[in-house]
């Protein structure tokens, strides 16, 4: 075969575009830290990459809302908390009230108390959170999850009626038997003891809706440690099909350069010598 | 018997065959970077005469009787085919990779980002129905996924208006090189009839051929009088002295070209195939380009459209408005925006039936998820990642396909132009060698002048002054 100048230029070009275009394809690689620039460097690790990104978007959102369905919950426990609070210092009015050496007027009094305790009960019962009702009425839902839908419910909706009917009356009774509504009869001191075991009706109630409530809690808690985890395995899957590793990239770009190099050699030695150098 | 003058005669041919040897050698060097120059070869045959009174035949010297050009047709035929292939996937490739850019992943800035921020503002309405920060969020990201749809519609019809216009300028081309071609059919022809060498012209011809087969997958037809037939998907092209136009009209089923034999509309034969560069054009404009459009585009309709009964559900009467506008007869992406109604009044965004209700903002986000499990649309209509997942990754094997593919044809016409180098190709060394042996020729051509000069200074001058 016939070697012709032209296709001695015509190879080593070839060549050297090669070596330049795999070059510069280290470089980018080096330069962005990503291995996948472009959907055909890898069709399927792009799939993968691209599908990451959105189950990230979609984990965080997740997060999102586990976060605002425990601020929910968080607020309920304290507003039950402060309800328990109230109740068991009522139970404790009540109990002084029940006996008989305390005098009329000092009933009076603690049924004052009791009705300033009934009205904070009561506005415990109906705090609102983004113009929602934290205990009672229409509640907010969160998805939480792929498949997982969580709500509170009516707190004050019991098996046996209503929570806030129950304290309602309780109370009343309450005040009325400290101090009757007809000024000539005494306190009624019995029932005032039976009331003190409505009151502790109430606090089991309660404590049972708190119950139910702490277990929704560390039901998110489970939750948004599983999201957070969750984070961080994308992120580390993320990066093990998108990001390059650079002590690999750089060696290959050592190995790249040194081909360039003898390849620049060689074709400097083929192109430049000809027979006319070696004629007289 | 041969006269006394044959030794110079014999001499002087050898001089003149050698100064051609070295015109053509020199004609050679001045080509060797020509592009479609083919090496050039000087045919000497020796000058023989036929001596009187039967006393057989005598050589008289040299002559040149042509000056062949060494091509070898095979190989050509064989080199524009691929080279035809490399050209229609070289087009194909920097199709792919603009698209590629188009579509911008994997990346934190493309459609399905912007789909993820848009479900997510669902969400946040669900949790908050009526708060208007989670309102005027939603409205936002619902814009924002319209500006990226639309802005990615209008890069992509602008890259289908710069195949159009590459078209446009390939038929052109062609067009010229057939008028040029049928030309140079005519001066060869006429070249031979005169029996001049045509040597230069038929590579002038070539390079035209090379050219048009490069553009179109073109085939030639070379004939015994010189001249060439180009066809063009079994539909002649240019005939001789006779070139014919090509046309093409663009129709909703793709561009379709056509070869103009006159002036009446069924002069025009249409053509089922065409390769090189402009059959590449047309394989990225409607295999590529278009194909990838139709697919998004079909799949944002019906995410789109399921978000809007989805959304419209939420009014209690069937006057209810969609959330996004676009035009129901043509094409979604270059048309899609966020109902203007709601644009104006963020506030009368809804998220369910009533004031404290998620429900349809929840179903929303589920359907734009894939999780979606109620009856008013098909769930699998949403689910939008996968489906851009789908459309991404066959974007990318396809363009790798064509990338390996272009590069194995990048090797092989490489290949194939050194195989026709070897044949045609001046190799410097060669011609220097050849000069230096034609110099040589010459040098004794010289010398037998110089020796016959010297018997005839004897015979004349020094012959027959015996006796003197």
């Amino acid at each position: 075969m016939r070697v012709t100048d032209l296709s001695i230029e015509r190879n080593f070009l070839h060549n050297i575009f090669k070596l330049e275009k795999r070059l510069a394809r280290l470089q980018d690689q080096a330069s962005s830290g990503r291995r996948i620039l472009r959907p055909q460097d890898d069709p399927i690790g792009t799939g993968r990459a691209v599908y990451l990104r959105h189950d990230m978007a979609v984990n965080n959102q997740y997060q999102r809302n586990i976060d605002k369905a425990k601020n929910w919950m968080e607020q309920t426990e304290s507003a039950l908390a402060h309800l328990t609070n109230v109740i068991t210092r009522a139970r404790e009015l009540a109990l002084t009230g029940a006996t008989g050496t305390t005098p009329p007027d000092a009933k009076k009094a603690i049924a004052v108390e009791i009705e300033q305790l009934w009205e904070e009960a009561i506005s415990v019962l109906e705090t609102t959170v983004d113009k929602r009702n934290l205990l009672t009425g229409a509640m907010p839902v969160w998805k939480v999850a792929r498949d997982v839908t969580i709500t509170s419910d009516d707190l004050t909706q019991l098996e046996d009626g209503d929570l806030k009917e129950y304290i309602n009356v309780t109370f009343q009774q309450l005040k009325y038997a400290l101090d009757p509504e007809d000024p000539s009869q005494e306190p009624d001191e019995d029932a005032i003891q039976q009331l003190v075991g409505d009151l502790d009706d109430c606090l089991d109630k309660i404590l049972s809706q708190r119950a139910k409530n702490g277990a929704r809690l560390r039901r998110l808690d489970i939750l948004s440690e599983k999201a957070l985890n969750m984070d961080i395995e994308y992120e580390r899957l993320l990066s093990n099909v998108e990001e390059v590793d650079l002590v690999e990239v750089v060696v290959r770009l050592k190995s790249q350069e040194a081909a360039y190099q003898a390849a620049l050699a060689v074709g400097a030695r083929l192109i430049q010598p000809s027979l006319l150098d070696h004629l007289r | 018997m041969s006269s006394t003058f044959t030794t110079l005669e014999i001499g002087k041919s050898a001089l003149i065959a050698a100064r051609h040897a070295m015109d053509v050698t020199g004609h050679n060097i001045a080509n060797a970077a020509t592009p479609g120059y083919s090496l050039q070869r000087v045919a000497l045959e020796p000058i023989i005469q036929r001596i009187p009174l039967g006393m057989g035949v005598s050589g008289m010297g040299v002559k040149v009787t042509d000056i062949t050009r060494i091509r070898d047709r095979f190989v050509d035929a064989v080199l524009r085919s691929e080279k035809e292939k490399k050209a229609a996937l070289a087009i194909q490739k920097e199709v792919f990779e603009h698209m590629q850019i188009v579509f911008a992943e994997p990346s934190d800035s493309s459609i399905r980002d912007s789909m993820d921020f848009f479900w997510a503002a669902w969400h946040d309405l669900s949790s908050e129905p009526d708060s208007a920060s989670a309102k005027a969020q939603l409205l936002e990201a619902g814009r924002s996924l319209c500006d990226l749809l639309r802005h990615l519609g209008s890069q992509l019809d602008s890259l289908l208006v710069d195949i159009d216009s590459g078209i446009d300028a390939i038929v052109a081309q062609v067009n010229m090189l057939a008028q040029r071609i049928s030309s140079l059919n005519i001066e060869i022809s006429r070249a031979l009839a005169r029996k001049e060498p045509v040597g230069d012209l038929l590579d002038k011809r070539d390079l035209l051929l090379d050219e048009l087969t490069e553009l179109t997958g073109a085939t030639v037809n070379y004939l015994d009088d010189g001249t060439v037939q180009v066809n063009l998907g079994g539909v002649r092209l240019v005939d001789g002295a006779k070139h014919y136009g090509l046309g093409y009209a663009r129709t909703p089923e793709g561009v379709k070209f056509h070869v103009i034999t006159g002036p009446e509309d069924n002069d025009r034969i249409q053509l089922d195939f065409i390769g090189g560069s402009l059959g590449g054009h047309k394989i990225a404009r409607e295999d590529v380009v278009l194909r990838f459009r139709q697919q998004l585009s079909e799949s944002v309709r019906k995410v789109i459209e399921g978000i809007n009964t989805i959304y419209e559900s939420s009014y209690e009467t069937d006057s209810g408005i969609a959330f996004f506008d676009f035009d129901k007869d043509g094409d979604i992406l270059t048309t899609i925006r966020v109902n203007d109604f709601l644009v104006q009044n963020p506030g009368e965004i809804k998220a369910g039936t009533g004031p404290l209700d998620g429900s349809i903002a929840l179903a929303i986000a589920d359907f734009i998820e894939g999780t979606y499990d109620g009856s008013l649309v098909d769930p699998s209509d949403g689910n939008f990642a996968e489906k851009w997942v789908a459309i991404v990754g066959s974007l990318g094997i396809d363009a790798q396909k064509v990338e390996s593919a272009f590069d194995t044809q990048e090797l092989l016409v490489k290949e194939l132009e050194n195989r026709k180098d070897s044949i045609s190709g001046v190799s410097l060394d060669e011609e220097i060698t050849n000069l230096i042996r034609e110099q040589h020729a010459f040098n004794a051509a010289s010398r037998v002048i110089t020796v016959a000069d010297e018997m005839l200074d004897t015979i004349i001058n020094r012959m027959g002054l015996g006796g003197r």
